[in-house]
């Protein structure tokens, strides 16, 4: 029990001592029978220059990061233990840590799985509860705590789960953000409890659940103070929240069929309303203190031979905040809790230019398909075909009245199970096709993909009711509409003698549409009475990334790589003067190749042994979008750097 | 700085009394649901795993390699377990490339990683060979032109001491 008190107290974690870890495991090793032990090591350290983000400034400050992690796992007949180390000062993104990073015991035998310390693992398909971790975005939404699971008997299995998270938030990147640095934690209590029933002969599974969280989150808005140069943070307050999730799903695994559906519903409630209307600069905030919503998630898949097909639905819809609380995460009083994590149901790229512009999903609110087609044309090729389209529920109008008062106008589609093509409701769509071809007697693989993506990224509409004309009003619309044609290609060659060569380029053409309408209309037909005012520029901006490798099978790499973009999305644009250019820039603008908006890299590797590899990368690095299941940060970048990574299994 | 000794100290004693380099407990499950376990594996012979995702280009590009592996050593014990790290929710498309390549290989689900993170599997893929006692005998991560030829070697020579060793039982971690 005092164990498990321990576990609770996220924050003291990384002050549990070595000793009582080293215990733990030593007790598990030298108690008789079989043991094993596992060690893996990953270390990462760079040194550069972070870019200003400001137009006016050409400087920027150092940017270094040191980030070990130390994963050491040992057991023993049923019991096994898993911990990871961490000495960061400071890692790449978030802050420094020097301790217990991660731990989990866990003891399990044919019936019955115990696991005390960080869990991993989801219901269903993830739509209550998804504990996950990727530390190079820093999201963490592992729950600390116990879980039990147990087989009653052949055909049914019970999950009893609790524990607390609390899960790192970084606001979009902007002016006055520093994007390295975590901008607020949401903390959660989760206790779950899970019923499962199976008939594998069948290959039927089906579950019901029911989620409690009980969340204690930040609540404020930040603003960009220009006088100050500097984020302003205004009514700011800890918003508790309490939902319930009850839910559950079906699942069939034939033998060349399968499909699957899960429904939740959200029950949320304010649980302290004083704390919302009565903060520091407003006295009264109009949010109601309870919201419904829920979530379906249903797939189909069909593979009868050399070919298949998958059919993907999603509709979530928690929260339908207006505008200025969608655009300020921590001012969504109904936001997702961070371990409600559900599928995409669109295609998560592994490209580094489409990677860069991912697909901004609104998880409290969107709805969509995707459909995916494999057909092998011969044992070599593989061809796949994706479209995805999506939206949300809800456009939003804003209203303002002839006394200047204004308010949020919600419009909702006609039929809430499917999406809207209409620009307020953020449509968004991808097409694509991709190619894996390998010739193996000649050991020649190819790899390219064609993606054309759609996506809205703002939208405002203000109704405006009064003009200099009396009973006519005006319609102000403005939207930011992304069109996208993105071709990735890979070619491996092997040679003679264990040695490759890899050739990876990806060309992207970005054309983003500044669209503007003014027309007139009248408030007691509510017609148009007048032709509008509409206005259109389109910005253009061209990207490349090659990356040209020689390797040696499991001995060492060295490769070059050259990133560059036409035009800077914001900010300065890089390597203007030449002054200062660093070696590699000076041997380009030498060679009549302007450096200007490339980033220019040489990258080597040397495996010490097959599973231990030591990467080292000289020259600048893009800073972009980084993203893992729909969860994006922006990573920045690093201009005249020199990064080391080590990564090591044993 | 008598504490941190003790604990230096204590962390390489305990790295030595336990065994490293030994295949752990399994219990993943299959493209089916079906648990898989470390006896299941090693009873048959070696066990050839492979950590793999559907994001991850090289991972694609070895798996052909790793299935010709297993359709040469298929007599003779040799298990290629193909072990998939995407999160459950990419399960359909799994059981759908797996399929639609109709390959050979055993495949695995391992979506919250916990078998990965029981072999401190860092990067992908991650490729591990052990011999039907549960020893490991080969790792290896990261896939490049030439790597499959490694492999094969590998695969070839603990076969070729395998038949000159007599066959040991396998021992039961759980």
């Amino acid at each position: 029990m005092i164990v498990l008190k321990r576990f609770q107290q996220y924050n003291r974690i990384s002050r549990v001592p070595l000793w009582f870890l080293v215990a733990v495991n030593l007790t598990v090793q030298l108690s008789g029978g079989e043991s094993y032990i596992s060690i893996g090591m990953l270390s990462q350290y760079g040194r550069g220059v972070l870019p200003s983000q400001e137009l006016s400034d050409t400087t920027g400050a150092p940017y270094i990061y040191s980030e070990h992690l130390l994963g050491i796992t040992a057991g023993r007949g049923s019991w096994s233990l898993w911990t990871s180390l961490e000495l960061s000062a400071p890692p790449r993104i978030g802050p420094p840590l020097t301790g217990l990073h991660k731990l989990r015991l866990e003891w399990s035998d044919s019936r019955i799985r115990f696991q005390l310390g960080d869990l991993y693992g989801l219901f269903g398909r993830g739509l209550a509860i998804n504990m996950w971790e990727d530390q190079d975005i820093d999201w963490d939404s592992t729950v600390r705590g116990a879980w039990l699971t147990l087989g009653m008997n052949k055909w049914l299995g019970l999950d009893l789960l609790h524990g607390t998270s609390v899960t790192a938030r970084h606001l979009p990147a902007g002016p006055g953000i520093d994007p390295r640095r975590r901008d607020y934690n949401d903390k959660a209590r989760t206790s779950a409890i899970r019923l499962e029933a199976r008939y594998l002969p069948a290959g039927l599974t089906s579950g019901l659940y029911l989620v409690a969280v009980k969340a204690e989150n930040p609540w404020f808005n930040q603003v960009f103070n220009p006088a100050s140069s500097a984020n302003m943070v205004i009514d700011s307050t800890t918003l508790v929240t309490n939902s319930y999730l009850p839910g559950g799903y079906l699942e069939f695994l034939g033998n060349n069929f399968d499909a699957f559906v899960e429904l939740t519903g959200r029950f949320q409630q304010v649980d302290e309303r004083d704390s919302l209307y009565s903060t520091p600069d407003q006295t009264w905030i109009p949010i109601d203190s309870t919201n419904r919503g829920g979530s379906v998630y249903a797939s189909l898949s069909h593979y009868p031979g050399r070919w298949g097909w998958t059919l993907e639905y999603k509709n979530y819809l928690l929260d339908a905040a207006d505008p200025d609380n969608r655009q300020n995460p921590p001012r969504r009083v109904y936001r997702r809790n961070s371990i409600q994590s559900p599928p995409l149901g669109f295609k998560e790229h592994s490209s580094t230019l489409l990677g860069r512009t991912h697909h901004n999903m609104d998880f409290e609110d969107e709805v969509g398909f995707q459909i995916e087609l494999n057909w092998e044309v011969t044992p070599d090729a593989l061809l796949t075909f994706n479209f995805a389209r999506a939206s949300r529920h809800y456009a939003f109008a804003k209203v303002i009245e002839p006394d200047f008062s204004s308010a949020w106008r919600r419009e909702s589609s006609l039929n809430r199970l499917w999406l809207a093509s209409n620009e307020g409701y953020y449509p968004f769509k991808e097409l694509l096709a991709e190619i894996q071809y390998r010739y193996l007697p000649g050991n020649f693989d190819l790899m390219a993909l064609i993606s054309r993506q759609d996506d809205m990224l703002s939208y405002q509409q203000t109704n405006i009711l009064f003009s200099g004309e009396p009973g006519t009003g005006q319609d102000i619309v403005n939207w930011e509409r992304r069109k996208l044609l993105t071709i990735p290609t890979q070619i491996t060659q092997g040679l003679p003698n264990g040695w490759g060569l890899t050739l990876h380029w990806e060309h992207q053409w970005e054309e983003t549409e500044f669209y503007s309408r003014l027309a007139k209309r009248d408030l007691n037909t509510g017609l148009i009475t007048s032709e509008p005012v509409e206005t259109s520029q389109t910005a253009s901006i061209y990207q490349r990334y090659v990356a040209i490798t020689i390797s040696r099978s499991s001995r060492y790499s060295l490769g070059f790589v050259y990133d560059s973009v036409s035009r800077m999305r914001t900010g300065r644009s890089v390597n203007v003067v030449s002054g200062d250019d660093n070696p590699l820039e000076r041997l380009f603008r030498r060679a009549g190749i302007d450096p200007k908006n490339k980033w220019l890299g040489v990258q080597a590797g040397y495996y010490f042994t097959p599973a231990t590899e030591l990467t080292v990368l000289y020259g600048s690095i893009q800073g972009g979008l980084k993203c893992d299941s729909g969860v994006c940060i922006y990573v920045p970048g690093m201009e005249d750097a020199i990064t080391l990574r080590l990564t090591s299994s044993w | 700085m008598n504490r941190k000794l003790l604990t230096a100290a204590s962390l390489f004693i305990s790295i030595l009394s336990g065994q490293t380099g030994f295949l752990p407990a399994v219990d993943i499950k299959d493209l089916d649901g079906r648990v898989i376990k470390r006896e299941e594996l090693l009873n048959r012979g070696p066990v050839l795993i492979d950590f793999w995702a559907l994001w991850c280009a090289p991972c694609l590009k070895a798996m052909p390699h790793l299935d010709e592996l297993q359709s040469q050593y298929s007599d003779r014990g040799l298990t290629v377990l193909l072990v998939n790290i995407d999160s459950e929710t990419s399960r359909s498309k799994v059981r759908r490339l797996i399929k639609t390549r109709r390959y050979r290989s055993k495949v695995a689900l391992d979506p919250a990683k916990q078998f990965f993170r029981r072999l401190n599997g860092m990067s992908l893929p991650y490729t591990l060979l052990i011999a039907r006692d549960g020893r490991i005998t080969y790792r290896h991560t990261g896939f490049v032109p030439g790597d499959e030829d490694h492999l094969a070697v590998e695969v070839a020579y603990l076969f070729a001491h395998a038949d000159n060793d007599s066959v040991e039982a396998v021992p039961a971690v759980q």
